[in-house]
């Protein structure tokens, strides 16, 4: 068959056209990866499609976690700066049981006592980096101070313990497709407030008053004893996130209706203080377990978190090793057709100029 | 001893033609649709009984060394890779359209932003980070579908262009077909039209498939498309075709104009076919873009629909997101950070639980995997037909080659044709000088 020369020159342009697009291709290929458009492979493409979309997930609840477990941490310190401040309370609680104490160290214990009692009030509001209260659920704040009587109460509950603010139910965050971590805790549960939980502020108040009783002979009239003989079975730091179950005993202060003219009884006196600073420890063991379960919880999801957070880590390997199959490039096998393809150009290339310098034309003189 | 004289006279004259064509084959051995011509020489015949001797050489005409079968093989073949070629040319504008918005990254990118919403809902940088995130998917959407149209527009002015030059083609058919008609056989005139009537039968069959018939002195009858239609060039008539968009099926229609009447063509190659398989391709496509961006509106409004935004408003009045309109345009409805519906209702704006809502709402719309699952779709036919135009482009080249082989000029061969009647003209020279000296001798003898 003859060949025009039209169509020699025409042939070797195309030929050399297509190895300079394959050779375009690897060097693209190369650089970047081999699935560029869904044409090129629809299955792969098609997988990889929900390999991304997974890591873009992954990357957000990632995040989600990463504040998640700053979250827990501040709830974990601020519960641990309350123990300590109870642990004062118990200190002074069992000073003050000693029978050596004159009235200026009982009132300076009762001066203690009310410092102690606005700093637990500043934790119970602690809040979080993103300026939540940690104790305070959904609501603004957890505990308010009333203005004039200086009693500070659950903000959640109304008087007649309907719930008014939705501090109990904790705000959640979303840490895997169907998953969701509560990062707050709930107040009441933890200071008091919610039924059959030990109100640690009232606990302070009592014990605050009990050292104003008066224990000799002041020729004053004798106040009445507020305390109420409360015994509190509770479970004491449960470690895996236990109840703090309470039973409240019954409240049976005795209110003395003293006769003004009578002599002072001082052995009354000493007994109703002693009854208050034992009820008061008593209910100090109650509010530490109470302290104690709510951290149990907070551990608990901080290591289910941890759990959530290694699983994604591990997911992520798998997954990236089937994106890397699907997509990366094998550099070795890459690299040997680059340079096959590259030969066989320059060979095309100088084949192309050896047969087109044979013309006869060239021998005609 | 005339007679010599006039054989040399005859074989220079002829030589010298064959001389020319030969240079003309050289210099045109580049120019397309040029074939191969070669002087056809013919002994001068006196059919005297009683003459002993030849009266030289002349020239019988011009000839042509083309092939109408293998020129009809390349018109096939090229009709058939030129629909396959064109009909690639939108799918990859679909393929484009698909994924040059991101699509799918920014619809994740949006359901992200909730999740990260989600660890703070009442504070302000997460809600705007999902606005944006939001206004991102909605322009994604609108450039999505805006690309399709504006591929379907573009279809549309190819269309256009292509049934005028298929009319131009058809006028100078019919124009050729006239002149053939009155040049004379064997000229260079004829092998001038001929050729230029070749190279519009093929500029044709690129963009429709046509059946050609040849008469005599081959002047054609051009047939284009399926079915009987009237020829859309016979003798020195030529049709005019143009182009609509049908109202029912929304194609591209061609109807050829012949004699104020309209017939539709019905194309099975070329170019124009490749059209009406793209156009069905957009069509469908937009078809299901624009289901997808109603459904991804509707499932986002309703689960934000469920839920309480930072103020405490509620329902689809307050808190839907997206709008979509007739023409499937999608747009972020506010630009409130605090109209986003996070919260469950009645929980306040520290809440995020309608934000799982929105999660599920994505679980079940599925719509990122729909987006894939499109452009797989489009991918993996994209690819089949790049498959079916490489195998049909090699079946072209081999067909164009082998007609090549008949009628292309190879230099070599056209060297050798030079060198052979440089010699026989400058043989045919010396024959004159020879008859010269003869009479010399005749006039000196004394």
């Amino acid at each position: 068959m003859q060949i025009s020369t039209a169509s020699f020159y025409n042939r070797s342009a195309t030929q050399m056209a297509r190895l300079n697009a394959d050779l375009n291709r690897f060097q693209t290929e190369m650089t970047t990866k081999k699935l560029n458009l869904a044409s090129q492979d629809s299955t792969a493409w098609m997988m990889l499609g929900g390999i991304k979309r997974e890591e873009a997930d992954a990357t957000a609840f990632r995040a989600n976690i990463t504040l998640s477990r700053g979250l827990l941490a501040q709830a974990d310190t601020a519960l641990g700066n309350v123990d300590d401040r109870l642990v004062r309370v118990r200190e002074l609680a069992t000073r003050a049981g000693s029978e050596t104490l004159n009235d200026a160290d009982r009132t300076s214990i009762a001066n203690e006592l009310g410092q102690l009692r606005e700093g637990l009030l500043a934790l119970s509001n602690t809040r979080d980096v993103r300026g939540h209260a940690i104790f305070g659920g959904l609501g603004d704040a957890a505990f308010a101070k009333d203005a004039t009587t200086g009693v500070i109460k659950y903000t959640g509950l109304d008087a007649t313990g309907a719930v008014v603010v939705d501090v109990a139910s904790t705000a959640r965050i979303r840490i895997g497709d169907a998953s969701e971590i509560q990062v707050g805790i709930d107040g009441s549960r933890v200071f008091g407030g919610a039924t059959g939980t030990t109100d640690i502020f009232k606990l302070i108040d009592d014990l605050e008053a009990a050292m104003e009783l008066p224990l000799t002979a002041p020729g004053t009239t004798g106040t009445g004893g507020t305390a109420g003989g409360t015994t509190t079975g509770g479970t004491t730091g449960g470690t895996t996130g236990g109840t703090t179950g309470g039973t409240t005993g019954g409240t049976a202060g005795g209110t003395a209706t003293t006769d003004p003219n009578a002599p002072f009884d001082a052995e009354a006196a000493r007994n109703k203080y002693a009854l208050a600073i034992s009820s008061a420890l008593n209910k100090l063991d109650a509010a530490e377990g109470q302290i104690g379960a709510a951290r149990a919880a907070n551990g608990a999801r901080a290591a289910r978190l941890e759990i959530e957070s290694s699983q994604l880590e591990s997911v992520a390997i798998d997954r990236e090793e089937a994106r890397s199959s699907l997509e990366d490039v094998d550099i070795a096998t890459m690299t040997v057709e680059f340079q096959k393809t590259l030969t066989i150009l320059n060979a095309t290339q100088a084949t192309i100029s050896k047969l087109a310098n044979l013309s006869l034309f060239n021998y005609l003189k | 001893m005339s007679d010599l004289l006039s054989i040399g006279a005859s074989g220079v004259r002829a030589y010298q033609s064959a001389l020319t064509t030969t240079s003309d084959n050289i210099a045109n051995a580049g120019t397309p649709g040029y074939v191969r011509r070669t002087t056809s020489l013919a002994e001068i015949g006196v059919g005297s009984a009683v003459q002993l001797t030849g009266s030289g050489v002349t020239v019988a005409g011009i000839a042509r060394a083309a092939d109408p079968f293998r020129s009809a093989d390349v018109r096939q073949t090229t009709s058939d890779v030129s629909r396959s070629d064109s009909g690639i040319v939108w799918m990859e504008r679909i393929e484009d359209a698909l994924g040059s918005r991101a699509l799918t990254t920014r619809m994740t990118a949006f359901f992200n932003a909730a999740t990260t919403l989600s660890s703070d809902p009442s504070a302000d940088a997460p809600r705007r980070a999902m606005l944006e995130q939001a206004e991102s998917v909605a322009q994604s959407f609108s450039g999505t579908i805006k690309a399709l149209d504006d591929a379907s527009t573009n279809l549309d002015q190819t269309a256009v262009s292509v049934s005028e030059k298929i009319s131009n083609s058809a006028a100078s058919l019919a124009r050729i077909n006239d002149g053939l008609a009155r040049v004379a056989r064997g000229s260079v005139g004829e092998a001038q039209l001929l050729d230029q009537r070749d190279r519009t039968l093929d500029e044709m069959s690129e963009m429709i498939d046509i059946d050609v018939q040849f008469d005599p002195v081959g002047r054609v009858t051009v047939r284009a498309g399926a079915g009987d239609n009237p020829p859309l060039v016979h003798g020195i008539t030529a049709s005019t075709v143009r182009v609509w968009r049908d109202e029912n099926s929304n194609l591209p229609v061609f109807g050829a104009m012949r004699d104020g009447k309209e017939t539709i063509l019905i194309p099975r190659g070329g170019s124009t076919a490749g059209m009406v398989d793209g156009a069905q391709r957009i069509n469908d496509m937009r078809a299901n873009v624009a289901t997808l961006a109603a459904d991804f509106v509707g499932g986002v409004n309703a689960a934000l629909a469920a839920g309480e935004d930072a103020k405490g408003n509620t329902g689809l009045a307050n808190n839907a997101l997206f709008a979509i309109d007739a023409n499937s345009r999608v747009t972020r409805v506010f630009d409130d950070p605090s109209k986003i519906a996070a919260a469950t209702i009645g929980k306040g704006p520290r809440d995020s639980g309608n934000l799982a809502v929105l999660a599920e709402a994505r679980r079940t719309g599925a719509f990122e995997t729909k987006v894939v699952a499109l452009q797989s779709t489009n991918g993996s036919a994209l690819a089949a037909r790049k498959t079916v135009a490489e195998a049909q482009g090699s079946i072209r080249d081999s067909a164009v080659d082998m007609r090549d082989a008949a009628s292309g000029v190879n230099l070599d061969q056209e060297a050798v044709n030079l060198m052979r009647f440089q010699q026989a003209y400058q043989a045919s020279s010396r024959v004159i000088q020879v008859a010269r000296e003869t009479f010399d001798a005749i006039l000196a003898i004394r």
